[in-house]
């Protein structure tokens, strides 16, 4: 009788596995109050990593398009060919994965009748283009710009990490050599898609700024805890400048109290938009006068609605960075749908690649990547904002602005 | 300079050896008692730093106490916890499946779920990270090491070393070595087969949870870090043979120098490459590992 009950037990743990894995990680969720009668629902679906170890961004994000969906929707919705609109967002847990994102983009796609998604990460966006682009999905991808992907053959992809380019490295490599006197430059990114496409634009800021030497420019495994070896390989050409490139919060902030241990006193730049809450747990007294990029300093008056209706909804005052730099996206997108009075994707392209948003402030992000990547579709910002540890806080240096360093 | 980085090399070499070996030492008594591949394994490792953060930056630091007790307490409740989580799993789970490969090895891919989705209900995504526990940097030969990293080295040697001996000397220690040679000669000689793989069990999970607590000073704590791990682990103990107590030992440190040779003079791509280039050609000459046995 045990036998059997445990061969029971054994068969639903493997049942419970299997459709984990390929099941949406969670049912649609209603992210506002009821709709009102008049008004019909139209789903966005998000395939996003929601665990395993990029999962906070995924969450992140997650949670800045429903702000997003939120503050179209509490304002009555959007208007096409005459119906009323409210946004429904739908998630699927990717895992960072290339076949669960094609999984998800299906079970959106097909079964849900999405017509418009965000999948995060490079690699999943390439591996459900022919869902996408065949179906006439529109994806406004939460990864970054690249000339390596064939971005001109994926007219229904938005690439919206926020100024990612050798253009957003260019703002504030210039500051440094200007400000601080910084002639070589040591970088650090993840393995991958992202640190390939980062490690490139390191390479290629300098060469436009001109007069930066780069002395490393490496690639650790994402989840890598222990930089020891590589420093190793780095610090002995004593770099001016040490930067942690795109890696993730926790990991960069290893970087630099392993770093400070190794004896390195140049200037070291959390350079992927640090959680100062994250840098200040693990590097402790290690990160003082430690500078970050594109942190969210909830500054500008957008900002700090952003801010404000976070913590009002999760209640959470750590608010991930992705919040600030994806949560403005579906209201712009909304207006760019309201404005071409179709749900035809062409039709929608046309008005929302001309559109913009207020990251910092002001209408300074937007698809304006043609000269870098041939493409509109690209995002770049006009500027990012300078931080810099000072007993223990990040107070804010300056924002380096794109048009200093374009010549 | 040369000699600097090779005494460096040599350091971060036998930091990360102690902690693989300690990891892996668990894994193979696990596997050589209960004859499972527990891929949860990574999951004690991941209890162990969260009962350390719990202990130390939560109470014991603010208690008071001087810190090197307080490391001394957080270690032990963590091995404590390990085991009795561990206990508990073998108990409730593994059991019914001892000896079948298959099953068992879709129960440790549930409990690995089931305890990564518990941590993360219970803490949250957010990394935590025990700063400062030992401050300062010491130079050994030229070579810089952080106070902490040394602390790892010296600790985890002697849990090792512990290890080592209470398998070879003690009682207990040979009735776990026994029921891992020949579980039906063991029976015969009065061996209970339940209490041992329990005991064996809560032994491993205890390792892999000291090791935990060992390393959370150095780097941050969430629910996934003992992912990354289990794959080194899991090399240990195919180079040093499935089982063989000493063959982990010798592995943990080939895998752990070769890293971090490899990083420093080749870059962390090839030391990566290096770790499994190492493992193939080992296995091609010894199929069995060093220390593997012929059954």
């Amino acid at each position: 009788m045990k036998k059997v009950l445990f061969a029971v037990f054994a068969v639903v743990m493997a049942m419970a596995m299997l459709f984990g894995c390929a099941a949406p990680a969670a049912e649609p969720k209603k992210t506002t109050e009821p709709v009102a009668v008049a008004a019909k629902t139209i789903p966005f679906a998000l395939i996003n990593p929601l665990s395993g170890p990029v999962a906070p961004w995924g969450i992140g994000t997650v949670r800045a398009f429903t702000l997003g969906a939120d503050e179209v929707n509490d304002a009555g919705g959007f208007t096409v060919a005459g119906q009323k609109y409210k946004w429904e967002i739908i998630q699927y847990d990717s895992k960072m994965t290339p076949a669960e994102a094609i999984n998800g983009t299906k079970w959106a796609v097909y079964d849900k009748g999405a017509k418009f998604i965000s999948i995060m990460g490079a690699d999943p966006t390439m591996a459900v283009r022919d869902i996408t682009e065949k179906e006439g999905v529109i994806n406004i991808t939460t990864s970054p710009p690249s000339t390596k992907y064939p971005m001109k053959d994926m007219p229904l992809t938005y690439w919206c990490a926020g100024g990612s380019s050798s253009r957003s490295f260019m703002m504030w490599f210039n500051y440094m050599k200007n400000e601080k006197g910084v002639k070589t430059i040591a970088s650090l990114n993840p393995k991958g898609v992202v640190g390939d496409v980062m490690k490139s634009y390191v390479v290629d800021a300098a060469k436009q700024i001109g007069g930066l030497t780069i002395t490393a420019n490496e690639q650790v495994d994402t989840g890598t805890t222990d930089f020891y070896p590589v420093l190793n390989k780095i610090l002995p050409d004593k770099p001016d400048l040490l930067m942690s490139g795109a890696l993730g919060s926790g990991d960069a902030a290893l970087m630099l109290k392993q770093a400070r241990e190794l004896g390195y006193k140049g200037i070291f730049v959390l350079a992927w938009a640090p959680s100062e809450k994250t840098v200040n747990d693990i590097a402790g007294q290690a990160a003082e006068g430690a500078y970050g990029v594109a942190m969210t300093v909830w500054q500008t008056a957008s900002q700090k609605d952003l801010y404000n209706r976070f913590a009002k909804k999760w209640d959470i005052k750590d608010i991930d960075v992705t919040v600030a730099l994806y949560g403005k996206v579906l209201p712009s997108f909304t207006k760019a749908i309201e404005k071409a009075n179709s749900f035809d994707p062409t039709k929608i392209n046309a008005v929302f690649e001309n559109s913009c948003w207020d990251y910092l402030d002001n209408c300074d992000a937007a698809w304006t990547g043609t000269e870098t990547f041939g493409i509109k579709r690209g995002l770049l910002t006009k500027g990012t904002i300078l931080s810099q540890w000072v007993n223990g806080k990040a107070e804010f240096v300056k924002v380096v602005l794109l048009e200093s360093t374009v010549k | 300079m040369q000699e600097q980085m090779i005494m460096q090399s040599v350091l971060n070499g036998l930091m990360s050896g102690v902690v693989l070996i300690l990891f892996s030492l668990g894994l193979t008594i696990v596997f050589g008692i209960l004859r499972i591949i527990n891929f949860a394994h990574g999951e004690f490792y991941m209890i162990g730093g969260y009962v350390a953060w719990l202990t130390l930056a939560q109470f014991l630091m603010k208690s008071g106490i001087p810190t090197w007790l307080c490391f001394i307490v957080a270690i032990i409740t963590s091995m404590i916890v390990g085991a009795l989580i561990g206990m508990v799993i073998e108990r409730l789970l593994l059991k019914p499946f001892r000896g079948h490969s298959a099953p068992s090895l879709i129960i440790s891919l549930g409990i690995i779920m089931l305890l990564q989705t518990g941590v993360l209900l219970g803490f949250g995504l957010t990394d935590k990270a025990l700063s400062g526990v030992f401050p300062g940097v010491v130079t050994v030969f030229g070579a810089t090491l952080s106070i902490e990293r040394l602390i790892v080295i010296l600790t985890g040697a002697v849990l090792a070393a512990g290890s080592y001996l209470f398998l070879k000397f003690t009682f207990m220690g040979m009735a776990l070595r026994a029921v891992a040679q020949d579980p039906e000669a063991s029976t015969l000689q009065g061996i209970s087969i339940d209490k041992i793989s329990s005991i064996g069990m809560g032994i491993g999970c205890a390792l892999a949870a000291g090791a935990g607590t060992l390393m959370a000073p150095i780097f941050y704590i969430n629910p996934f870090i003992g992912t990354s791990l289990l794959l080194n682990g899991f090399a240990v103990i195919i180079l040093g043979g499935l089982g063989s107590i000493p063959g982990t030992i010798l592995g943990g440190l080939i895998i752990g120098f070769i890293q971090s040779f490899g990083a420093n003079y080749l870059g962390t791509d090839i030391s990566q490459m290096m770790t499994f280039g190492v493992l193939v050609l080992v296995l091609i000459v010894k199929p069995r590992g060093f220390f593997g046995r012929g059954d």
